[in-house]
């Protein structure tokens, strides 16, 4: 007789992608309110045995992932030309994230200069997608960021991103602090 | 950023996408000023903004257009704050449908959540996942770019004035035709060799404008492909050095 907890567990281990809590308590038949303390329990206990792994919480499912520091331990190991995200890229990774859906034409503004090179790139990535047509003269297409972003970026939903008038002030203040150093 | 695309003609229209834009050329430098966004400001990096221009037009790509579009208002709020102040009243009526320091703070905030973006931490940068193929074919392994490479135009810019090409009267001298495959060749020999290399082991004295400006665009080709990288600020204790695979 397995524990439900470890059925759980092993569910979660063997994803490939982060696995939801609807898709283990329907594979379980369990209600969703009777499998969200068990999986917050498995969270705290891999957490508190401090392995190289813990359980995640990303793109709105779980997934194991390995502890930061191990990072250069396992760059070294997977030995992989690494894909190169210029700043230009998280700039309109950072504008497509808040102003979902958005165009082009609106991303070229903010930044000030034409985005299709990177765009392109983020698309390719599956960073990015298309996800309909602006009912505006020429249809332009409407942008949004994928679960790929959640889950690269470690997010589990889109809301765990700061609020971008946050940053109003954000140079001022790395400024002040240049200076007292 | 990876293209595959096979390149005809390797390296005459530079994938600028390296230089993230006027603004934030702008912004960066505001900030080295150290002043804040207001008019006046940008009145006073107005000739700043103008000199990185000049050397961007020699690279021949796509966006310069963007970056005249910013250096033409600068010109006009420049000429507004040399208006004595009585004037300046009549004139303030906005015929430019761009609010430059509206767009800067703007730009400011994304600017400051790709910073964010980048600190987070990423899978496949600074945590991983378990992989199903064995071969680990399939996981993409990112890099986020950290150099700021404003930093090198501005050395290769003051390389240039310091030579003085700025001076050099519009006469049309013999073109010296630089074959940038070879000059490539030559840039990754002396990479195999020394592995470090300072600014000036390659850009050598007396080497042509043209060549300064080929070279420059080599070496950026081989930041963005990951395969060296620099440090240091000026033109004594700027040195690039071959990356770990």
């Amino acid at each position: 007789m397995h524990n439900l907890k470890r059925k759980i567990e092993a569910l979660i281990f063997i994803s490939e992608t982060p696995i939801t809590m609807k898709e283990i308590a329907t594979f379980l038949t369990i209600k969703i309110d009777k499998c969200e303390p068990l999986i917050n329990e498995l969270i705290d206990e891999w957490e508190k045995m401090k392995l190289s792994i813990k359980i995640h919480k990303v793109s709105g499912g779980y997934q194991f992932r390995t502890e930061e520091s191990y990072k250069d331990l396992l760059t070294q190991f997977i030995n992989k030309k690494p894909f190169k995200l210029s700043r230009a890229a998280l700039e309109v990774l950072g504008i497509v994230a808040k102003k979902q859906p958005t165009t082009k034409i609106e991303i070229d503004k903010i930044r000030g200069v034409d985005s299709i090179g990177v765009m392109n790139v983020l698309l390719e990535k599956e960073l990015i997608k298309i996800t309909g047509e602006k009912e505006v003269p020429g249809k332009p297409y409407l942008y949004s960021t994928t679960n790929e972003f959640l889950a690269v970026f470690s997010l589990d939903v889109l809301m765990d991103l700061p609020d971008i008038e946050e940053f109003d002030h954000y140079d001022s203040i790395t400024k002040s602090e240049e200076k007292n150093n | 950023m990876e293209y595959s695309e096979s390149r005809v003609e390797p390296f005459d229209k530079v994938r600028l996408d390296i230089f993230e834009g006027p603004l934030d050329l702008l912004l960066t430098l505001i900030r080295e000023n150290d002043l804040d966004i207001y008019e006046l400001s940008l009145a006073k990096i107005t000739e700043q903004y103008l000199e990185y221009v000049e050397l961007l037009k020699e690279f021949d790509f796509d966006n310069i257009g963007d970056y005249m579009v910013i250096a033409a208002e600068l010109g006009r709020i420049k000429s507004r704050s040399l208006l004595p102040e009585e004037e300046k009243e009549e004139s303030i009526e906005d015929e430019s449908d761009l609010n430059l320091i509206e767009m800067l703070k703007e730009y400011k905030k994304y600017r400051a959540l790709s910073e964010n973006l980048n600190q987070r931490t990423i899978l496949g940068r600074d945590t991983f996942k378990k992989s199903f193929d064995n071969s680990l074919r399939t996981e993409t392994i990112w890099e986020l770019e950290t150099t700021d490479i404003w930093k090198l135009v501005t050395v290769v810019k003051n390389l240039l004035k310091l030579q003085r090409y700025s001076e050099i009267p519009d006469i049309e001298f013999e073109q010296e035709v630089i074959d940038q495959v070879q000059r490539r060749k030559e840039i990754e020999n002396l990479f195999q060799i020394k592995k470090k290399l300072k600014f000036t082991e390659i850009f050598v004295e007396n080497l042509s404008k043209d060549n300064i400006i080929v070279s420059f665009l080599i070496i950026l080709e081989m930041i963005n492909d990951s395969m060296i990288d620099f440090t240091g600020k000026d033109i004594g204790d700027l040195e690039f050095f071959i990356r770990e695979a």
